[in-house]
């Protein structure tokens, strides 16, 4: 089964792999693909390259839903069935907007947006882009407007970062033990805190010393600012967001070139996305070297039957043997990922083009090449 | 100066290009200096180990070749070292650091850990031997891919607005010096000749100079073609590729992946050339090396065009 033919009716697919692997483009070839057979898609991008962001008509500063206009698909001669929107997302907003949503008094939300070490958190804390990522997917399916909605996971060196932010964040926001634990503290002000940190609860006092009071005052107040249906309120989205991504709506594509380490990375989030019975869609090599018959040519054949002097002839040689054996090492590569994956999954290769794939119609050659006869 | 004059150097870039590839290479060259060098790996990677056919890199650092010492920075057991250090009664020390409050203020803290990363490098950095010499002369620190590294070169300055007093602030200001000491500190910016890859190294210079005050030191484009072709050859391959009698069927593959080579070649020179217009400090290209899987030999090789392309002096080995 060929990559279309495997996603065709998911209604999410969310692509993974280390960066610089390509999933952008992967992301919005899928994307291109469900519109060209009639379908409303929406591509979920975090950060992209900026000529592909514009090939889509992505501006810097818009964040929101953007369709992807009709000329761009009648300069290279496609008619989509479907419409093909694509969206930037900004982690900070969508931060934002979660404290919106779960804030109980516009009071709240506003002492949130003002606190010191929330600021510092909405933008920095490890994991928390995916965490967005995935909270904005939520809210964009429980809509309802979108037939498919392709998510690009935001790139990190790591592929599996996405399934643990929402735990993550969920440990540090919603945790009913950790705002348990702070409360008491909490609720008996500043110098409670400090009495019962240092009589009974070490933790707080150290923390405290090593940072400087100041910023362990920041960090309380901001443990001050939610009050239990809040903190509530986010863990259960956590918890929806969780079961989306766990459920049956939802197909994972890893992507990754044919070199060693974005292998390594795929393979293992593989064998974690099993282990966590969610729903595997098969794997996309990109940038596979192409393997050419015959294997060996002797320089005689290019000096006789060309007409070359023996320089030019060895030159020629030299080069189509490197080529050759970087493919053949492409191909040992994907037969190691072969042995990982089983004989059923769905290993889908994209040729190594001559240029870089950055723009619309770099994106459509990559459909040209994976689509289906019947389209 | 020459980047293996300074104390330390930071390899920046994006994921996949080939970052640490570079950073042992950097170490080979060192180690051809007659340098001690220490080689520091962050986080959960584990790829300089099996570079030098050697076992995972642990905290403490060992020799991994002769000259070439390796060690790991996981920022989490030296924010717990720190604790120890900071209480000084193991007991309260132990308990603080296995409490969950403590895992999810030291999660969500943010830049706590690249504080770690950083503090962990400035006390490599200061240790000497015999009190006069520092033990490692250069600290290679294979960087977080550039997002990220960008963040950990950026944090002293952004956290220190948040933290003000205490210790932490103080070892936050020595970090900050080291960081911005031009003798001590040094980048070298890992990218490929690539549209995408070029674009990136591209902001992480503007970035570099704005937001760290942290110049490019050298910047390596790695994986160029050779120049196999002349410009006649190409001519020539033109030609014979356009008349479509004039050449046997099984012999087409060869005129295309040299056609496709030469193209790909005068795009990647076109890149390589627009990172030469940026500040990226001195420019050296990096063969393409036609493996998926790099050996010790390719390797040397890199390291090779290395000490060319940084002009350092040959000196007799050790």
């Amino acid at each position: 089964m060929d990559l279309f033919e495997r996603t065709r009716h998911s209604q999410i697919l969310i692509c993974c792999g280390s960066g610089g692997v390509g999933k952008t483009t992967v992301s919005a070839t899928l994307g291109l693909f469900g519109a060209m057979i009639g379908r409303k898609t929406l591509v979920l991008t975090i950060d992209p390259a900026k000529r592909l962001a514009d090939s889509l008509g992505l501006g810097p500063l818009q964040h929101e839903e953007q369709r992807v206009p009709h000329e761009k698909f009648d300069a290279v001669g496609l008619k989509p069935r479907g419409e093909l929107y694509a969206m930037m997302l900004d982690t900070k907003r969508a931060f934002d907007r979660i404290v919106e949503r779960h804030a109980t008094s516009p009071a709240m939300r506003e002492r949130f947006f003002s606190n010191r070490y929330y600021q510092n958190l909405s933008g920095r804390l490890a994991g928390s882009h995916e965490y967005m990522a995935m909270e904005k997917l939520h809210e964009i399916h429980a809509r309802g407007e979108y037939d498919l909605i392709v998510l690009d996971t935001p790139p990190s060196r790591r592929a599996l970062d996405f399934l643990d932010a929402p735990q993550r964040l969920s440990n540090l926001l919603g945790d009913s033990m950790l705002w348990k634990l702070m409360k008491p503290y909490v609720k008996t002000g500043f110098w409670g805190l400090k009495m019962m940190g240092a009589l009974t609860f070490p933790v707080q006092k150290v923390i405290g010393n090593l940072m400087g009071m100041q910023v362990f005052e920041d960090i309380q107040d901001f443990f001050k600012l939610g009050d239990d249906l809040f903190f509530e309120g986010f863990r259960r989205r956590a918890q929806a967001v969780r079961q989306l991504i766990s459920g049956p709506d939802v197909l994972f594509l890893a992507v990754t070139g044919p070199m060693h380490s974005p292998m390594r990375e795929v393979r293992h989030l593989f064998e974690t996305i099993q282990s966590n019975d969610m729903a595997f869609g098969g794997f996309i090599v990109n940038r596979v070297h192409p393997h050419h018959h015959p294997e060996n040519i002797e320089p005689d054949a290019l000096i006789d039957d060309l007409q070359l002097d023996s320089g030019l002839a060895d030159r020629l040689l030299k080069n189509y043997t490197r080529f050759q054996k970087l493919a053949q090492s492409d191909r040992e590569m994907i037969q190691e990922l072969r042995k990982t994956a089983g004989p059923e999954a769905m290993i889908q290769e994209v040729p190594y083009f001559e240029t870089d794939v950055y723009d619309f119609s770099g994106l459509v050659r990559v459909y040209e090449h994976l689509k289906p006869d019947w389209l | 100066m020459n980047l293996l004059d300074r104390r330390i150097v930071f390899l920046m870039g994006k994921g996949g290009s080939g970052r640490t590839t570079l950073s042992a290479a950097l170490a080979i060259a060192a180690d051809r200096q007659n340098r001690t060098t220490l080689i520091l790996e962050a986080g959960d990677e584990d790829a300089i180990g099996p570079l030098f056919e050697t076992d995972s890199l642990e905290r403490e650092p060992r020799e991994i070749a002769p000259g070439i010492w390796g060690g790991r920075i996981d920022p989490k057991s030296v924010l717990s070292d720190y604790v120890h250090l900071f209480v000084g009664f193991p007991f309260i020390a132990n308990t603080i650091t296995r409490a969950e409050l403590f895992e999810h203020i030291a999660d969500g803290t943010p830049g706590l850990r690249e504080l770690m990363v950083l503090g962990q490098i400035w006390r490599w950095e200061q240790e000497e031997m015999g009190g006069r010499y520092p033990r490692f002369d250069p600290i290679i620190v294979d960087g977080p891919a550039t997002g990220h590294g960008m963040s950990l070169l950026r944090q002293p300055r952004a956290v220190l607005d948040m933290f003000r007093v205490g210790p932490l602030a103080d070892q936050l200001r020595m970090v900050q010096k080291m960081l911005s000491d031009p003798n001590r500190s040094g980048v070298l910016l890992v990218t490929l000749p690539e549209e995408l890859p070029i674009n990136e190294a591209i902001d992480f210079i503007h970035a570099a100079e704005g937001d760290i005050q942290m110049g490019v030191t050298v910047t390596a484009v790695n994986g160029v073609y050779p120049t196999t072709f002349t410009a006649q050859d190409e001519n020539r391959i033109r030609e014979l590729l356009k008349k479509t009698d004039a050449v046997p069927e099984f012999l087409r593959p060869v005129l295309e992946t040299a056609r496709d080579q030469i193209f790909r070649r005068h795009l990647q020179e076109g890149y390589a050339n627009r990172i030469r217009e940026e500040n990226a400090g001195t420019v050296i290209e990096i063969p393409y090396v036609y493996s998926n899987r790099l050996t010790r030999k390719d390797i040397e090789g890199i390291a090779d065009r290395l000490v060319q392309g940084l002009e350092l002096e040959p000196k007799s080995t050790k």
